[in-house]
């Protein structure tokens, strides 16, 4: 069962999908708001982002689409995180949608167990994220050439400019900054960032690394700190030593 | 890597081989014109038997220099055709299978919550029936791909599958089913006129097929009118069957988003949707219009749409002649 104080939005015009959905959150305990178009859901969104917890999106929407209600939404409201359940399944799609600012990509037809999951981690991470950071102002977190603000989430680049990050990639540096020099899995990513199953898609993952590289890396495509492991993971590396030996089969 | 993609493009490759035929006519022929007193103080000199035949050499070199110039530009012209047409394959095989994936979801989704919860009576038999409506949609759907890919290598619709059956009934059964399903969220209007002796309008034709035409006209009426949810005003549909010994004809008015005049006919055509797709935001496969078309062609009747323009409503025509053999 869900906190009672999580709400949920689902922006659905799927008659059908929409009023299931809702049945099965309320009935796991959620507060549910559901808009059937993308206008419908960015006025409920304007109305009460301080209270919600996660956002279902869908893409293909009348009057305005998924992506642009995306888009505005981070805008808006940088700390809901932003489940796109939708039937479009090209890689480009999910690359896109995760790029504007999704913290998780399901495609339909999906499985119930999974989706119920999924939520629950995201609106666990969100609870976790206000309790953790809210009040702590001045923490900055250094990771690698890029400086987090988790309270304001605004980040500073490696160039001085500044940029601005989603919970999940912050959560994300962190967890990179608490082990460093340690190979972490896809999975293990996935299980601390995301509060997932280790059996789930992992797309995802390689998209928010990219994302962070941004951030924390000079040349973003020659990475220093962030290191793939090739059939592993990744590795945030501050050790000169372990630099060299994982960068020596580029 | 992609220097050289680009390098090879049609387009490029075609310019080049224009260009260079081009040039090398270019060339020939001035050269020609200028040497020409030398080559024919050079013939007074050492004179061959027909000098004549230099010109006929030219001009033969100049009309197979235009064929090919002509072949290549054929070529290129059919393979551009070629790759939009698979481009707009491609675009109607991913709405297609997206289309697919909505009620497939819905069907998941209402299976996995009867397993997973204990529900009410009330809540199991919507859940049933949600499940029956979208399982009845994919079917259709199925139907239509089957259809449309069926008409694309055959042509038509088979005599032998088609029998002497009363019309009415079949339009006012997709009536019903429009009704029952969007009844709250759109105004419905019936309007019937039939002057037949005994109500009925017999023709012979395939009723499975006139029943994905008559629900397709009125799922696109309730595609394209607001939705009465929200602040909007429920679009308003009206139904019209006239019939006469003579005459059929089923007219689907509504008070949707309209039709632009240049694409009044377009609309039937196999893609059409699939392009303008992006910018409708609307569900669909982009075959429905499509399959209708073929389907009242193969049954020798006629269907057309007239709009005043976008935002105006459209309305959609499906008319049959009456047949004395049919009767």
């Amino acid at each position: 069962m869900s906190s009672s104080q999580d709400m949920l939005l689902i922006v659905e015009d799927e008659e059908a999908i929409g009023d299931g959905l809702r049945f099965n959150f309320e009935a796991e305990g959620y507060q549910v708001h559901w808009a059937r178009d993308g206008k419908e859901a960015l006025s409920i969104i304007e109305s009460t982002h301080t209270e919600l917890s996660v956002i279902i999106l869908d893409l293909m929407l009348p009057e305005v689409d998924g992506f642009e209600v995306l888009r505005r939404t981070r805008q808006l409201a940088e700390q809901i995180p932003i489940l796109v359940l939708s039937a479009k399944s090209l890689e480009t799609d999910k690359v896109r949608a995760l790029e504007l600012g999704a913290d998780d990509y399901v495609t339909k037809p999906f499985s119930l167990m999974e989706l119920l999951l999924r939520v629950r981690g995201l609106a666990r991470k969100r609870r976790w994220y206000r309790e953790t950071f809210d009040g702590e102002a001045g923490i900055e977190l250094l990771v690698g050439k890029g400086r987090f603000n988790p309270k304001t989430l605004v980040v500073t680049l490696p160039d001085g400019s500044a940029g601005r990050a989603s919970p999940t990639e912050v959560m994300l540096a962190q967890v990179f900054l608490e082990n460093a020099n340690k190979v972490l899995t896809r999975a293990d990513l996935l299980d601390r960032v995301w509060n997932y199953d280790a059996k789930m898609e992992t797309r995802t993952v390689d998209v928010f690394v990219g994302k962070l590289r941004r951030f924390i890396e000079v040349n973003p495509t020659r990475p220093d700190f962030l290191i793939s492991v090739r059939g592993v993971g990744y590795a945030y590396v501050t050790d000169p030593g372990l630099r060299e030996q994982l960068l020596v089969p580029r | 890597m992609l220097k050289i993609r680009w390098f090879f493009q049609p387009v490029l490759i075609f310019v080049v081989a224009q260009v260079s035929w081009a040039l090398l006519m270019f060339v020939w022929i001035r050269w020609y014109l200028i040497r020409n007193q030398e080559i024919d103080a050079l013939l007074k000199k050492f004179p061959l038997k027909e000098t004549t035949g230099q010109w006929v050499v030219l001009l033969e070199g100049c009309l197979l220099m235009a064929i090919i110039l002509v072949g290549l530009y054929g070529i290129f012209v059919s393979l551009r055709k070629q790759t939009r047409l698979n481009k707009l394959q491609d675009s109607i095989l991913s709405s297609v299978t997206h289309e697919l994936k909505t009620p497939l979801a819905s069907i998941r989704l209402y299976a996995e919550t009867m397993l997973m919860r204990s529900v009410s009576d009330a809540d199991r038999e919507k859940f049933l029936r949600r499940t029956l409506t979208e399982a009845e949609r994919l079917q259709k759907l199925i139907d239509t791909v089957l259809i449309s890919a069926r008409m694309q290598s055959d042509g038509s619709i088979k005599e032998k599958e088609k029998e002497k059956i009363d019309l009415i009934p079949i339009v006012l059964s997709s009536w019903r089913r429009t009704t029952e399903r969007m009844g709250e969220r759109r105004q419905f209007t019936l309007e019937t006129r039939i002057t037949t002796d005994d109500e009925t309008f017999i023709r012979a034709c395939n009723a499975h097929e006139m029943g994905i035409v008559f629900d397709n006209i009125l799922d696109n009426a309730v595609k394209y009118t607001a939705d009465a949810q929200g602040q909007h005003k429920p679009g308003q549909i009206t139904l019209c069957v006239e019939a006469s010994p003579t005459h059929l004809r089923v007219k689907v008015t509504d008070n949707g988003m309209g039709i632009e005049k240049p694409h009044l006919k377009k609309i039937f055509g196999r893609f059409y949707r699939a392009e303008k797709m992006s910018i409708l935001k609307v569900h669909g496969s982009g075959l429905g219009l499509f399959v209708c078309q073929t389907i009242v062609n193969a049954h020798k009747g006629r269907i057309f749409a007239t709009s005043d323009g976008p935002g105006k409503g459209s309305t959609f025509y499906v008319e049959f002649a009456g047949h004395a053999a049919d009767r």
